[in-house]
């Protein structure tokens, strides 16, 4: 079996239970998974792990068929629920609503891809108004339809790509003016 | 079965692993076992190991559990001779064993005057103290509290605090674990802990009653098994060490004590057996003392029930304590057993050390964590036992105790309990919910601990959970991120023959397999 390359993931702590916990981001350099075993309920596996270090480690790991993002381990005692996320898709959100928390910047935003896909469709014009939150177009990457919305609100005044089109990571998207709309 | 069973059916007035225990001894002996079950617990282990079960309400235990009337008409119309109440809820109610007596059945446990005398705390330290037992330092007689003349006796109180010395506690007659204790460093802060202390044993006993007594610490938790019959006698069958505790609910136990000399040990026995004596005790219960840095015990209470770790004197003495139960309720003598085991009591020759499992979190303050038990591997092997209420797929309710399995050793001795104790705790492969197992595995690690360095402070000094448990996020969030990926990618399955390098992963699987096909 050829392995696939991992995608970078994106690993968070439940906030409600440990608020402090920094997000760990794990790639496929971190380790690799040696054997999984089911056993329990719930889907629970046990599981040997290699890590990048060298050792070993056994734990226990449950996903919930509802909450696919959702993965807990039970390890050396300890019971963590975490929320997984592929790591350049968090990138691609987190761009995407960068700058509102910024109202008051009038530099025109930048909107570009941190993962390479395909733009499957673009729902604006160059010129158009858009609001806050707005689906401005939608890239296909790990198989996953991920919607660019407007970080901000503004004016569409640069559109470098169409529907179909590939696209690299950091390749422009868009530019969009902030200002108000009347 | 070499005796006639004491009674034909028996109702288990209780739930989780103590209803199992109780049911496991009912069945040795050939005596039908009916549970009771709330909503919460329709499908609960106890209710599958039972011949019968009777649903007594909803979820809340006060509707439920602790509903004297609904859990007494569950055991008339099973038409039982003797119910058994274990421990917690309605076991130390004089009120409820005097409502199954009236009821035309026995009930498994002391008299329903002794439950009375002794789940007054201040009634106990009397009887001890009339008994010739030393008593922790304190008063005997409730504080003025909310009384009409409380302005006018409060000097009474202030000079009895300073008399017992400071820090003293505020504690409730009625109490019992923790609550409305409160500990007062300065006199001026007396009058503020004693009205906060009775409003809150007055919310949760219905009992407002308050005392002081001294605090004594550094000092170990030491209690004594007493075994009484209805015949006169009250024989002492060994102590157990409950000194790792936190806020007063109990951690790990051990039985002995380490460290007593056959002196002290025949010393303690004998202040216990007086007490129980003077309590008119035809059952089984257990005196507790405090034992200070100057080798003096003190009687702090006695329990008049089976206690929650019972099981430690079992593997130290070899004496079944519930079947023992069962036969004195029915009216029979102490057991040659029993004898032979208080004769024993003062060198008993092995050492059993037991660590609750409880589904509360060791690295945040023991926050509550109830939840659905996804895998469960208990140890087993030579000279180990584990009491549980759950199994694998499991919920444990946010409703009840928060016990979720004793795991108990015994060895020959200390050193011996312990390397089994380290090595029975590796065995459990235990996920879905956060326990306390891995401060019990630092615990059988911990040098304090191997050196029997045994102190109600231990937690305090020598457990830092926060950064134990954020030691192990990093690897746990790794392997969540590695198994998330190769979801993504082709999913490996390697099946191992059984024998490789870890056996239990065997085991766990094996286990699986017959879970699924059962």
């Amino acid at each position: 079996v050829t392995r696939r390359p991992l995608p970078d993931v994106r690993v968070n702590s439940d906030p409600a239970v440990e608020p402090d916990a920094e997000p760990v981001v794990v790639s496929a350099a971190s380790g690799v998974v040696e054997r999984r075993s089911a056993v329990g309920v719930e889907r629970a596996e046990i599981v040997r792990v290699r890590l990048d270090n060298g050792s070993t480690i056994d734990a226990i790991v449950a996903r919930d068929p509802l909450r696919p993002a959702a993965v807990s381990v039970d390890v050396d005692g300890w019971h963590f629920d975490f929320t997984v996320a592929d790591a350049r898709r968090e990138e691609l959100r987190r761009m995407a609503t960068r700058g509102r928390s910024g109202p008051g910047s009038s530099d025109p935003l930048e909107l570009r891809t941190p993962i390479p896909g395909r733009v499957v469709s673009v729902a604006v014009s160059v010129g158009d108004r858009v609001t806050s939150g707005q689906p401005l177009l939608v890239v296909e990457a790990m198989k996953m339809q991920n919607e660019v919305r407007a970080p901000r609100a503004g004016t569409v005044v640069r559109l470098d790509v169409t529907a179909g089109r590939p696209v690299d990571a950091r390749d422009l998207l868009a530019v969009i003016e902030p200002g108000a709309i009347e | 079965m070499t005796d006639a069973p004491p009674f034909r059916r028996v109702l288990v007035a209780n739930r989780g692993e103590i209803a199992v225990r109780i049911i496991r001894a009912c069945r040795e002996m050939g005596v039908t076992a009916v549970a009771i079950y709330s909503d919460a617990d329709r499908d609960a282990l106890h209710v599958r190991l039972a011949d019968e079960a009777v649903r007594i309400g909803p979820a809340a235990a006060s509707e439920s559990y602790l509903e004297i009337e609904r859990v007494v008409n569950a055991a008339r119309s099973a038409r039982v001779d003797a119910v058994h109440p274990g421990y917690g809820f309605l076991s130390e109610q004089a009120a409820f064993a005097r409502a199954v007596v009236d009821a035309g059945m026995t009930f498994i446990g002391p008299s329903p005057d002794t439950i009375e005398a002794f789940g007054d705390k201040l009634r106990a330290r009397r009887a001890a103290r009339a008994a010739g037992v030393p008593v922790v330092p304190g008063t005997l007689h409730p504080a003025p509290v909310g009384s009409s003349d409380a302005v006018d006796r409060a000097y009474e109180i202030v000079a009895a605090a300073r008399d017992i010395g400071l820090p003293v506690l505020v504690k409730a007659a009625a109490g019992g674990g923790g609550r409305g204790m409160r500990r007062v460093e300065r006199l001026e802060d007396l009058p503020a802990a004693l009205a906060a202390g009775s409003a809150e044993a007055a919310s949760a006993f219905g009992d407002g009653a308050v005392y002081l007594e001294r605090e004594l610490r550094p000092a170990r938790h030491v209690e004594v098994q007493l075994v009484g019959d209805s015949h006169g006698s009250v024989v002492a069958i060994g102590e157990r060490d409950c000194s790792i505790q936190r806020r007063h609910q109990k951690l790990v136990e051990e039985a002995p004590a380490p460290g007593l000399d056959a002196d002290e040990r025949r010393t303690l026995h004998e202040l216990a057996v007086r007490i129980g004596r003077a309590a008119g005790l035809t059952s089984v219960a257990t005196a507790e003392f405090l034992f200070d840095v100057e080798r003096r015990f003190w009687f702090l209470e006695m329990n008049t029930r089976l206690q929650v770790e019972h099981g430690i004197t079992e593997l130290v003495t070899g004496l079944d304590i519930v079947r023992e139960q069962l036969a004195l309720a029915a009216g029979a003598p102490l057991s040659s057993r029993a004898r032979r085991a208080a004769a024993e009591a003062g060198d008993p020759g092995r050492h059993a050390i037991e660590v609750r499992l409880t589904a509360e979190d060791p690295g945040r303050d023991f926050a509550p964590t109830p939840g659905r038990i996804s895998v469960w591997v208990m140890p087993g092997g030579p000279g180990v036992r584990v009491d549980s209420g759950v199994e694998a797929g499991d919920r444990i309710p946010a409703e009840y105790d928060n016990l979720v399995a004793k795991v108990l050793v015994v060895g020959e001795d200390r050193d011996t309990a312990i390397d089994r104790l380290r090595r029975a705790l590796d065995e459990v492969v235990l996920g879905g919910i956060q326990t306390t197992l891995p401060l019990h595995r630092a615990i059988a690690r911990d040098p304090a601990f191997v050196a029997a360095s045994l102190s109600t402070d231990w937690l305090t000094d020598h457990w830092d959970g926060a950064t134990a448990r954020a030691s192990s996020r990093g690897t746990a969030a790794t392997i969540a991120g590695l198994v998330a990926g190769a979801v993504d990618g082709p999913v490996r399955r390697v099946e191992t023959a059984a024998g490789g390098p870890s056996g239990w992963r065997a085991l766990a699987r094996r286990e699986a397999v017959d879970r699924a096909s059962r």
